[in-house]
């Protein structure tokens, strides 16, 4: 009777992570190709830049927020990246007068823009206490807004030879995007489980006002975490530029969506106060492979997109009722 | 045919770390007020919700007239003439009283092929309910005009009204005047006469020995006894309820107050409406007491001083440093501590564990290298305040939200007492928590004190205040209207001076 | 702060006195029953949302859930079919 009861338990409380599997183990069988190597790579490739931004947005969900500026900043960055790191001799340069940067020079520059928009976050949510979800909608279009005027709504590419290699290149067989996502997850990892901050933050998202009275500084706390999120979006739009080779307006569009979904699958309750770095990577391997096992089956995008839109609200659900078992 | 109408046996019912009934009984004979007693917590409301169908019971059977039964919800236990008159009250303002007496169950009538509200009938029938239970409202007034105690009348006329074989009443008298009161036994007394098997629910001795037949006496969710009324003291109740001597309610208290260390002065909130003007002093291992009603600003003026709501005007002194406490930091920093009056909404952290609980206040002191949190020392600190509080608990790794009450008071308390705090605020710090873990926390208070911390206990229970303090500071409509010895403290005295409004 | 002044307007408003004899209690509280739906008004659109929404069984979900489940490998079951062009 114990056994059949926790075969329940687990099918339900990771229903979509089986049937992804399901589905993987099922494309590898039918297509060739499927489980190779430079499959594995695409995926880490693919995977690496996403599970940054999922990261980024983590920290708002798990304080009861959310960021849904998260996809535009990873625009803006991209194309802020793109501004100072095209190759001199490229003749649609954007600023002909930009200087020769080295790209980690750039990414510094941008992770301190992005951080900036991302303490306006902070400060009008936990200052002025305004919603996270219309603070970051308004800040959505803000960015996007300065985005268009900054670029003037061209394109760019022609980027350096460094740049280009850093989503290109590999450390033997390691890609070095893998590389970047793996130091990030280390270093959250690090944050959520080991320091003041990750537990004031778990804090915060399991009962604020519970954590006002025990000391914790909120509204710093809040700041450090939309601070972080927008560094975050940075160096994900930075490599998502050097991966595509060019970057616009249209960049990063949307994936606050898949961010917080993947962070939903990942366990991150809309509830707050709970989430875990490994369930982050889970739910966005679990929309990636979703993506990838479709694209190799031959299906209609158009499909691809309704099923992940099921996989989102099915991961919602089940969030809702692991709290409604718990009343 | 047995001589019970309705017979509850062996009922068993858990909720996540509660074990709420353990094997209630319950015995209802027709015709007969019984009364069923307990403490807060006792397991009275729990029962009664297990009888309606409104808690699933996990053990246990209900037998009514002779056949086992398993009520499936409120309308169902109406249907089979079991009514009840809960303790919070659900009414619709906005509807007539009419409306709120037969919400759920109107009388219909056809309109060529479609089914209507009869409301003629329905007011009919209402009128002739408020009358045989000699209310005289108009059955079409809205609901909202009535005060509140005139809607817990209405309740009662509602459960009248459904022929009942069984009514339950849960804490009848709770919001009614003395008048009201009356008007109230004397239903009952009609309804005893008709057969009616009454549960009588209420705190309230003098009422219970008054109206009740038989007296059923729970503690902590077990069946304690039976016994007639007219056999039973006050004594005996209290001592049945509480399970232990009265003598032995409080622990002996060793501390000794000393110097004066804490010094309020003039202390005004920034809402008019608020705490006004309060001063007093507390002493170096003194349990200082605050009396006063619902609405004295008790809880708000300890806020106030902890950082959680704003002054305009006044000064607190410890040890002779003037203290400028903006936020709960600053006290914090300070030395001061505050286990507030709701754990469930300000006090715990209910999907985190025991362990970041009971660390969160004082992360700074188990740092490696001043960034990295040392998990053992962390585990160390817990595992020390397991053993030191009796915190029941299978590991510090649990929610503390699936503890019991008293155990998650411990567990707060262990959070600010790693930070050797000098002072320490405690609002109702036995409220919700069953009569063992009550008395364990008298004994941690006990200890606090006579280790030289000094506490401020606020509380709303008379005894609770007498039998724990060594000075009571008693607070009335915002303004602190005096202090009492703890010897000599006593019901009248603390009442006059919480009733003294200007 | 404001978290409390929200909470504030949840307390009772009714002036309670203790009864006459020694009694053991004057507190209203339902005591340590289960975990009621307390929620004290939150300032943000989602913070909370669960506690807001509509009383909601499990079965009710759960079915809810197997729909989407359903829809889900119907979806993909389709697209698969279709991109073999089988229909």
């Amino acid at each position: 009777m114990q056994k059949t009861f926790d075969v329940k338990k687990f099918m339900s409380n990771n229903a979509i992570i089986i049937l992804i599997v399901m589905l993987a183990i099922l494309t590898g069988f039918t297509t060739k190709n499927f489980f190779t190597v430079t499959n594995f790579k695409n995926l880490v490739v693919n995977v690496s830049p996403r599970f940054i931004i999922a990261c980024g947005v983590s920290g708002c969900l798990i304080t009861k927020g959310t960021d849904l500026s998260a996809g535009r900043a990873v625009g803006l960055a991209a194309c802020l990246s793109a501004m100072m790191l095209q190759s001199l001799d490229y003749s649609a340069r954007m600023f002909s007068w930009m200087p020769d940067i080295p790209w980690p020079v750039a990414l510094v520059i941008v992770m301190i823009i992005m951080g900036c928009f991302g303490a306006v976050n902070g400060i009008v949510i936990s200052v002025l206490k305004v919603p996270p979800f219309i603070a970051t909608l308004g800040m959505q279009t803000i960015i996007y807004g300065l985005c268009s005027l900054i670029t003037n709504n061209q394109p760019m590419g022609g980027y350096k030879k460094s740049y280009l290699t850093v989503a290109s290149g590999s450390l033997g067989p390691i890609p070095y995007l893998m590389i970047f996502a793996v130091v990030v997850g280390g270093y959250f990892l690090f944050l959520y489980n080991k320091t003041r901050h990750g537990k004031y933050m778990y804090a915060i998202g399991g009962n604020e006002n519970a954590a006002q009275v025990a000391g914790v500084n909120v509204r710093g706390s809040l700041i450090r975490i939309y601070v972080l999120a927008g560094c975050m979006y940075a160096l994900a739009g930075f490599l998502v530029g050097a991966k595509a080779g060019g970057a616009s307006t249209a960049t990063g569009m949307g994936y606050e969506l898949e961010a917080i979904a993947a962070c939903t699958i990942g366990g991150v309750s809309a509830n707050g106060g709970v989430g875990r770095v490994g369930g982050i990577l889970v739910g966005v391997l679990v929309f990636e492979i979703l993506k990838i096992c479709l694209q190799f089956l031959r299906v209609d995008p158009a499909y691809t997109y309704i099923a992940q839109g099921l996989v989102i609200v099915v991961a919602v659900a089940l969030d809702l009722r692991k709290y409604l078992q718990k009343k | 045919m047995s001589e019970y109408r309705l017979e509850m046996h062996d009922v068993v019912k858990t909720f996540p770390g509660v074990k709420a009934l353990d094997g209630a009984q319950l015995n209802l004979r027709p015709g007969t007020v019984h009364a069923l007693m307990g403490e807060n917590g006792a397991g009275k409301s729990t029962l009664m919700k297990c009888m309606f169908g409104i808690y699933h019971m996990d053990q246990g059977e209900v037998i009514y007239e002779g056949e086992k039964v398993q009520i499936k919800g409120p309308l169902d236990a109406l249907n089979r003439g079991i009514a009840m008159v809960h303790q919070e009250l659900q009414p619709i303002p906005e509807r007539s009283i009419g409306e709120n007496i037969y919400v759920g169950r109107y009388p219909t009538k056809k309109l060529g092929p479609v089914t209507v509200i009869d409301h003629d009938k329905m007011y009919e029938d209402a009128d002739r309910v408020l009358k045989e239970v000699h209310l005289n409202f108009d059955a079409r007034a809205r609901l909202g005009s009535l005060s509140v105690s005139q809607m817990q009348l209405v309740e009662i006329a509602k459960a009248v009204s459904a022929d009942c074989k069984v009514l339950i009443l849960d804490e009848p008298t709770s919001s009614l005047t003395t008048a009201e009161v009356e008007a109230l036994f004397t239903i009952v007394d009609e309804l005893r006469r008709k057969g009616v098997s009454i549960v009588y629910i209420s705190h309230k001795m003098d009422e219970i020995l008054r109206i009740s037949d038989e007296v059923t006496i729970m503690r902590d969710g077990q069946y304690i006894g039976t016994w007639a009324s007219r056999e039973l003291t006050t004594d005996f109740i209290i001592t049945k309820m509480v399970g232990r001597e009265l003598s032995e309610l409080y622990p002996e208290r060793e501390n000794i107050p000393g110097d004066v260390i804490f010094e309020v002065e003039d202390f005004t909130s920034i809402n008019p409406k608020s705490f006004r003007h309060a001063s007093f002093q507390l002493r170096k291992g003194e349990i200082l007491g605050v009396a006063g009603l619902v609405g004295a600003q008790r809880t708000e003026l300890m806020e106030g001083l902890f950082g959680l709501r704003a002054h305009t005007s006044g000064t607190i002194t410890y040890n002779g440093n003037e203290l400028k406490i903006n936020q709960p930091k600053d006290a914090i920093n300070n030395g001061i501590a505050m286990l507030t009056e709701d754990r469930r909404a300000t006090g715990i952290l209910g999907v985190l564990s025991i362990a970041d609980n009971v660390s969160i206040a004082s992360l700074n002191q188990y740092l490696i290298g001043g960034i990295m949190l040392d998990d053992n020392k962390i585990e160390n600190l817990v595992q020390e305040n397991v053993a030191k509080l009796s915190i029941k608990t299978p590991s510090s790794k649990t929610q503390i939200q699936s503890l019991s009450g008293g155990n998650q008071q411990k567990v707060l308390i262990s959070r600010w007492l790693a930070n050797n705090p000098d002072v320490f605020i405690m609002d109702e710090p036995t409220r919700g928590i069953d009569v063992g873990a009550k008395y364990e926390i008298y004994c941690i208070i006990a200890e606090m004190a006579k280790q030289g911390k000094s506490i401020i206990m606020i509380s709303s229970e008379m005894s609770e205040l007498i039998g724990m303090s060594d000075r009571i500071m008693v607070m009335c409509d915002g303004r602190v209207t005096g202090f009492i010895d703890g010897d000599k403290a006593n019901q009248e005295n603390i009442m006059a001076l919480a009733t003294q409004f200007e | 702060m404001s978290g409390f002044e929200d909470l504030e307007a949840e307390r009772m408003s009714v002036m309670k006195e203790p009864d006459a004899e020694k009694n053991i209690n004057v507190t209203m509280e339902a005591g340590e029953d289960a975990p009621e739906n307390e929620k004290p008004k939150t300032g943000s659109a989602f913070e909370g949302i669960y506690d807001r929404m509509p009383d909601i069984s499990i079965r009710a979900l759960d079915c809810f859930i197997g729909i989407c489940v359903a829809a889900l490998i119907a979806v993909v079951l389709i697209g698969i079919l279709r991109a073999n062009h089988v229909f």
